[in-house]
């Protein structure tokens, strides 16, 4: 069973991150979000931590860094709702906004939206691979 | 006032410096307190050379739309106390790169030097960003910064309970009041609908007390002068710099910012609020037993001679005395650090006849001492002189109590130093290493070259007061200030050779006035509102069913209201195709899941069917043509699921709790009536025919394909931002409940408390 939650962990994880980068940078064109995006990373990680433990986990991955990355991401989506603001426009407002066809960057529509869906991203990814990894250090205590 | 350099040059170098010494501290500790070192003499050089310069004004427009703007500059105000708290930063900078070494190692914690030296420099800019600011939120910003990191270094020592208890006293009292400040601010923009200070007319008197109760918290101020002497368990250099030259001063710089537009009311209430604060500071300073809280009295008191003369309207008086203040303060703190340093030893009691062993600190603390009692050939005299030229015409009775302060600073500093170095030697192998003599001894030697008929600040003061230069000089003849001054001398050495006979009374004195004083009652606060947060405590966490109750019926009664009360349509029932099936099938599955939840013997059994429920909701997402909602609803139910079992397994399984008594009946009931609540609110919503909303609209013109993405980054995302706080708070909350800690040790704390 754990060889092969390793196995498919060792496999899926860079995959997983590259969706849910994906999902993050799509979500201007197509299906997905920075919070589902957000929510695969976190998958990505639980995966890890299923298979290896907390403690080796730790080691394939920087999971110290995820407080770190949850509070930039934080603060990139309370930015993009404050600095609008401070320059006069309406919270949140777009660039291009809405309704404007957004500047293409491939297959990729880029706005200011972009920006706060990585955010959401971050947070979230970084939130979830936090709790997961704190609460995977307590338990098997039991069992 | 013209280039923007002399101003912008100082700001950048203090504001670049802190944070570049951290990152250089974690290459080495040596390094990082030479980078603070040359951060400090840098920001001394920058203001130098801004204030030869000419000054100079830097404005940006800063929330435009509110008429804010950001405006430094670099006037004779600001240079005086810029210099001054740049100057005497640099000597404590100086200063403290031995002394923390020695103080950090004992502890064990070396490591942290460098983030001490960044938070001094840090401190060191918000002082100058407070002296720069040209408009009143910026004052109130930098004012705020200033009590923030004073909270940092009076805690510096965390592991002691001491000194957090102390560290956070100053900042209740000085960063709280400063939300007046902050409503001061508020107010004068409502009603002027400008913040430059240039532009606003005399304050009303409501907002002037607002402004003045803050400052004169920061200034160690009575009745708010409890957190000064507490804050004595500070590191040395902290109080050498915060307590005579930085912190204390941002109070009276303030008033002095707003000298123009204070209305003569208030100053009036300055001048007794500073005698009275002479009074009790000089009380203090005569009895207590501790060196620094020696100092801090005085301090109280000196502040209180600032405060009296800013009352009269001496601005140029009242800055003169911050920096003749600040320097003799500064020496008599490293003084005392030092004295520490080389004999262990941290009350006047217990030292004695060092000026043997420690010849050099001896004499450079002698001058500190001289000045801040007043005497001649120092720079002290001349403060003095200015504050009895500033009482001599008003009165018998101000002069009588203004001869009085005079004379307590007198005993007080020949009690400081007599007490340290004259008497039997005790300490034989007493010495100190001369990196923690020589900056006292250049602060000495300042204050002598300043006594040289006061040079360089009188320039400074001249420029900062803008219309009367200040008179000093040595005048031979029977002028009231000459008599005040020779009335203080021998008053003060009276008052010295009976201080055996008093201090015992004064102490006691004293010792009462502590029991039903402004400290006691701000302990009394404080006690209190823990009590009361370990009461909402209890109230919120010991029993989670009836809090939960207290939660979900109100809500369900709102959410009832809301839909009872426009009820558009009566319940459809639409109609069902054989396409449907599926759709059918899988509510079924759904529902024997929940069904399945509340009959499960284990918990790990419940969160699976739970899980079901979820599951086959996420699938019917997707048969009714909504792949993203589908999506996002299935990774949802993955991570709480195994979000769920992490947190349920390691409990104890049913059989080992303790079932908590409860009658089966009311439960039905209760569940009944919820579900049906929920069941029928749903049925309304979905009989409402579907469309034409400004969400469907929105919809059509929002970046994007996926319904999810457009709906929580375009079309509502200012809720996400409100919902994606919400999370980041739930999640560091539990993160911080798992990591075992400080707040478990709290909770171990208030389960004890019960």
């Amino acid at each position: 069973m754990s060889l092969l939650v390793q196995g498919m962990a060792r496999l899926l994880f860079l995959p997983s991150i590259v969706v849910a980068i994906a999902f993050c940078v799509k979500g201007s064109t197509g299906e997905g979000d920075g919070f589902s995006g957000g929510l695969v990373a976190g998958l990505a990680v639980a995966l890890v931590l299923l298979g290896f433990g907390p403690h080796e986990a730790r080691r394939i991955l920087p999971l110290r860094y995820a407080a770190a990355v949850a509070g930039v991401g934080f603060l990139i989506v309370v930015g993009t709702a404050v600095l609008p603001a401070i320059l006069g426009a309406p919270p949140l407002q777009n660039r291009p906004p809405t309704g404007a066809q957004a500047v293409r960057l491939g297959a990729i529509g880029v706005n200011t939206a972009l920006i706060f869906n990585t955010g959401i991203g971050a947070l979230v990814a970084g939130g979830v691979s936090l709790v997961l990894a704190r609460a995977s250090n307590g338990s098997g205590r039991r069992r | 006032m013209g280039s923007p350099l002399p101003v912008l040059v100082p700001l950048a170098v203090a504001f670049v410096w802190p944070p570049l010494t951290w990152l250089v501290g974690r290459a080495g500790l040596r390094a990082a307190h030479l980078t603070a070192v040359a951060g400090a003499l840098l920001t001394f050089a920058a203001v130098l050379w801004g204030v030869l310069a000419g000054g100079g004004e830097w404005a940006i427009a800063w929330v435009p739309s509110w008429g804010l703007e950001a405006r430094f500059a670099l006037d004779g105000l600001a240079a005086l106390y810029g210099l001054v708290a740049a100057g005497v930063g640099a000597v404590v900078v100086i200063y403290s790169g031995r002394y923390i070494e020695d103080h950090l190692r004992a502890k064990g914690r070396l490591h942290d030097a460098p983030r001490f030296h960044a938070l001094v420099l840090l401190f060191l800019a918000a002082m100058l960003g407070l002296a720069t600011a040209q408009d009143l939120l910026l004052l109130f910003v930098f004012f705020d910064l200033t009590a923030v990191v004073s909270y940092l270094l009076i805690g510096f020592d965390h592991d002691d309970d001491e000194a957090r208890a102390a560290s956070l006293a100053a900042l209740l009292v000085t960063a709280g009041s400063g939300v007046l400040l902050l409503a001061a601010v508020a107010w004068t923009w409502l009603e002027a609908r400008t913040l430059r200070i240039a532009d606003l007319g005399p304050l009303p008197v409501g907002v002037a007390v607002l402004v003045l109760v803050p400052a004169m918290a920061k200034s160690a101020q009575v009745p708010l002068h409890f957190w000064l002497p507490r804050a004595m368990v500070a590191p040395t250099p902290v109080s050498a710099f915060l307590h005579s030259a930085a912190m204390v001063a941002a109070g009276v710089f303030l008033v002095s910012r707003l000298h123009p537009i204070l209305p003569s009311q208030v100053l009036d209430a300055l001048v007794v609020v500073g005698l009275v604060s002479i009074l009790v500071g000089g009380l203090i300073a005569l009895s207590e037993d501790a060196l620094k809280r020696i100092l801090a009295g005085s301090t109280i008191a000196q502040y209180g001679y600032m405060t009296v003369l800013l009352g009269l309207g001496d601005v140029a008086g009242a800055s003169f005395y911050v920096g003749a203040h600040a320097l003799a303060k500064s020496a008599l703190f490293l003084t005392a650090g030092t004295v520490t340093e080389a004999t262990g030893e941290r009350s006047l009691s217990a030292v004695g006849g060092l000026a043997k062993r420690l010849p050099v600190l001896a004499v450079a603390s002698l001058v500190a001492s001289a000045a801040l009692a007043g005497l001649p050939l120092t720079l002290g005299f001349f403060k003095d002189e200015v504050f009895f030229t500033a009482v001599a015409g008003r009165g018998a009775l101000l002069v009588g109590l203004g001869l009085a302060a005079t004379i307590s600073t007198f005993a007080y500093s020949a009690r400081f130093w007599t007490g340290i170095f004259l008497g039997s030697p005790r300490h034989e192998g007493a010495r100190a290493p001369a990196s923690l003599v020589l900056p006292v001894v250049l602060l000495a030697a300042l204050l002598l070259v300043g006594g040289w008929s006061g040079v360089g600040l009188r320039a400074l003061v001249g420029r900062a007061a803008g219309h009367r230069p200040l008179e000093l000089a040595y005048h031979l003849d029977l002028r009231p200030a000459n008599l005040l001054a020779l009335a203080t001398w021998c008053g003060g050495a009276l008052l010295f050779a009976a201080l055996p006979w008093l201090r015992s009374a004064i102490a006691r004195v004293l010792a009462v006035a502590g029991r039903v004083g402004p400290g006691a009652i701000f302990d009394a606060l404080v006690a209190g509102l823990e009590r009361m947060a370990l009461m909402l405590h209890d109230v919120e966490v010991r029993h989670l069913r009836p809090r939960l109750a207290h939660t979900l019926i109100p809500t369900a009664a709102l959410v009832g209201l809301a839909f009872f009360a426009q009820w558009k349509a009566a319940l459809v029932v639409g109609p069902v195709a054989h396409s449907d099936l599926p759709l059918l099938l899988g509510l079924a599955v759904a529902s024997g899941g929940a069904l399945a939840t509340i009959s499960t013997a284990s918990d790990t059994a419940m969160v699976m069917a739970l899980t079901v429920v979820g599951f086959t909701l996420a699938a019917l997402f997707a048969l009714l043509h909504a792949p993203e909602v589908a999506l996002v609803a299935a990774l949802v139910e993955t991570i709480s699921t195994i979000m769920l079992l992490a947190f349920v397994m390691p409990l104890p399984s049913r059989h080992e709790r303790a079932a908590p008594a409860r009658k089966p009946w009311i439960v039905g009931i209760a569940s009944v009536l919820a579900a049906g609540f929920a069941f029928v609110v749903t049925w309304e919503m979905l009989s409402r025919p579907a469309g034409g909303t400004v969400a469907t609209r929105y919809m059509e013109i929002a970046h994007g394909e996926g319904v999810v993405g457009r709906i929580l980054s375009d079309f509502r995302g200012l809720d996400t931002v409100g919902e994606i706080t919400v999370i980041a708070l739930s999640l560091a909350t539990v993160a911080v409940l798992l990591h075992p800690g400080p707040v478990r040790n709290l909770a171990r704390r208030v389960g004890a408390g019960r």
